[in-house]
């Protein structure tokens, strides 16, 4: 048995101002080590802007995407804002897909940016605010270890509208080219399903490969996705065992993310659409 | 999405409705040897750390809990430090004082000394079974550590997954729910186990290459 290193990330508040100071590997003890920042100077009156956070993950070890398939759990992102400022759901990049002989990872290495919008309040003075998170996540390698850190930026607001409010830093742009962007928005795309198939098909846009990453909801499990690509269009289709007494109450949602070519940077598609409840809620 | 998709998604959703309605499926699938919701949990005989031989049909008649267990594993560690796991025994024993719990331990690399480190440390009330090839693994398909399946009295297999829906341990003790005291309760109150499945958490097992 391997020793196995249980570590965490020192629960210390680290100020972040800004976009500024962008991420450094603070310590060489830690196997991910986490920093936040924003994509924005300024803030103005009901502006929309993203929290970042920053993985920088040893070599060969991973930190899972919301649906990790065989890998342990994803990170878990719980922001504070100042009142009135709202905090949207975690935004995920597209993770790199791992056989293992369980079945499939899908998990980041090397780095991982995650992305969580905050839109400002209408009434906005000039100031500044203080946004803080709680970041957990499990990294694995041979073994996981849990990790946790809190991390804490101030942003500077404004009464006024801000014209370009968005920093063009490269790590934030190279990782936000790996959002998803909505398969609603695909012309040519479609997503059927009949109860028991799932069928989505759209433009392969000059990609040969295409992959299908599944969503993840209580009481509904996917079985392994045919993916083909011809004639330039791709083709998925998965049978889907649905579950109700399962979903402990919660709605059932069928997603995933279509991820076109092998590279990170290919474009990626997400979809989700929530089935009706049985007892017709 | 464009009209067409609209549509064939509302055919889609209609038809998913009365999957969903059916949900009471019956499963007319042969028996297989392999572990299966509702059907006769597979026999197996395993070594306990003491070297005593534990098989599954020594519990005839009683409830049994397995425990998928890694003592390297974080999830599982915090699971004994915070006593998720003692509690949910403890509390499984206050509805059923028969109940039969035995953790295995499939990973090939744990040795004698760390198992016996372990249980002085967390003195459990109940015997870890040794499974270094991981064949009752395989057998269970466990997958995680913890992957907690509990068996009825008649040797049906009635649930398997998550020991809690606390994966990042970020819920107060209260709010925790779990799913295998509730399947335990549920049978001895004659209830249909629900849920039945979820997905367990946890580090994958560390099967013998």
């Amino acid at each position: 048995m391997p020793a196995v290193l249980v570590l965490s990330a020192p629960a210390v508040a680290h100020d972040q101002f800004g976009p500024t100071n962008l991420p450094r590997r603070t310590s060489t003890d830690h196997l991910v080590a986490v920093n936040m920042v924003t994509d924005v100077q300024r803030v103005g009156p009901g502006q929309t802007f993203h929290l970042a956070l920053i993985f920088d993950i040893e070599p060969q070890w991973r930190i899972y995407w919301k649906n990790p398939g065989e890998g342990a759990p994803p990170p878990q992102i719980k922001v504070q804002a100042p009142s009135g400022f709202e905090v949207g759901q975690t935004m995920w990049t597209r993770p790199g897909a791992f056989k293992t002989p369980l079945g499939p990872v899908y998990a980041y290495e090397g780095q991982a940016v995650l992305f969580v919008p905050v839109k400002a309040p209408m009434r906005l003075a000039d100031g500044r605010v203080t946004l803080h998170a709680e970041i957990k996540w499990a990294v694995c390698k041979d073994v996981c270890v849990l990790g946790e850190a809190r991390r804490s930026v101030i942003v500077e607001t404004t009464h006024r509208p801000v014209e370009s409010p968005e920093v063009a830093d490269p790590i934030l742009l190279k990782h936000r080219m790996r959002l998803p962007g909505s398969l609603d928005t695909v012309s040519g795309a479609s997503v059927t399903f009949d109860g028991t198939l799932l069928s989505i098909t759209g433009p392969a846009q000059g990609e040969k490969k295409a992959a299908y990453f599944p969503g993840h909801s209580r009481g509904v499990t996917y079985h392994e996705a045919e993916v083909t690509v011809t004639n330039d269009r791709f083709r998925v289709v998965v049978r889907v065992d649905l579950r109700p007494n399962n979903a402990l109450g919660e709605p059932m949602v069928l997603g995933g993310l279509v991820a076109l070519g092998e590279k990170l940077d290919d474009p990626c598609y997400d979809f989700q659409f929530q089935l009706p409840m049985p007892n017709g809620r | 999405m464009n009209r067409r998709t609209r549509l064939f998604l509302m055919i889609g959703l209609s038809a998913a409705a009365v999957a969903i309605g059916a949900s009471a499926m019956a499963f007319a699938e042969p028996e297989v040897k392999k572990a299966k919701l509702g059907k006769k949990a597979p026999e197996f005989t395993l070594l306990d750390t003491s070297g005593q031989e534990r098989s599954l049909s020594d519990y005839k008649g009683k409830t049994v809990v397995l425990e998928w267990f890694n003592l390297g594993c974080p999830f599982v560690q915090r699971c004994y430090k915070s006593k998720a796991m003692q509690d949910a025994y403890m509390k499984s024993k206050q509805w059923d004082k028969g109940i039969a719990w035995l953790a295995v331990n499939s990973t090939y690399t744990t040795t004698a000394q760390q198992n016996d480190a372990w249980i002085k440390s967390y003195k459990p009330k109940y015997p870890i079974l040794l499974d270094t090839d991981g064949k009752v693994a395989r057998l269970y398909d466990a997958r995680r550590t913890p992957h907690m399946f509990v068996i009825d009295k008649e040797g049906i297999l009635r649930y398997h997954g998550a020991i809690d829906d606390n994966r990042l341990a970020d819920k107060p003790a209260d709010e925790v729910t779990n799913f295998v005291v509730s399947a335990v309760r549920q049978l001895v109150q004659e209830e249909t186990v629900t849920p039945d499945y979820v997905k367990p958490y946890g580090c994958s097992i560390k099967y013998k290459p």
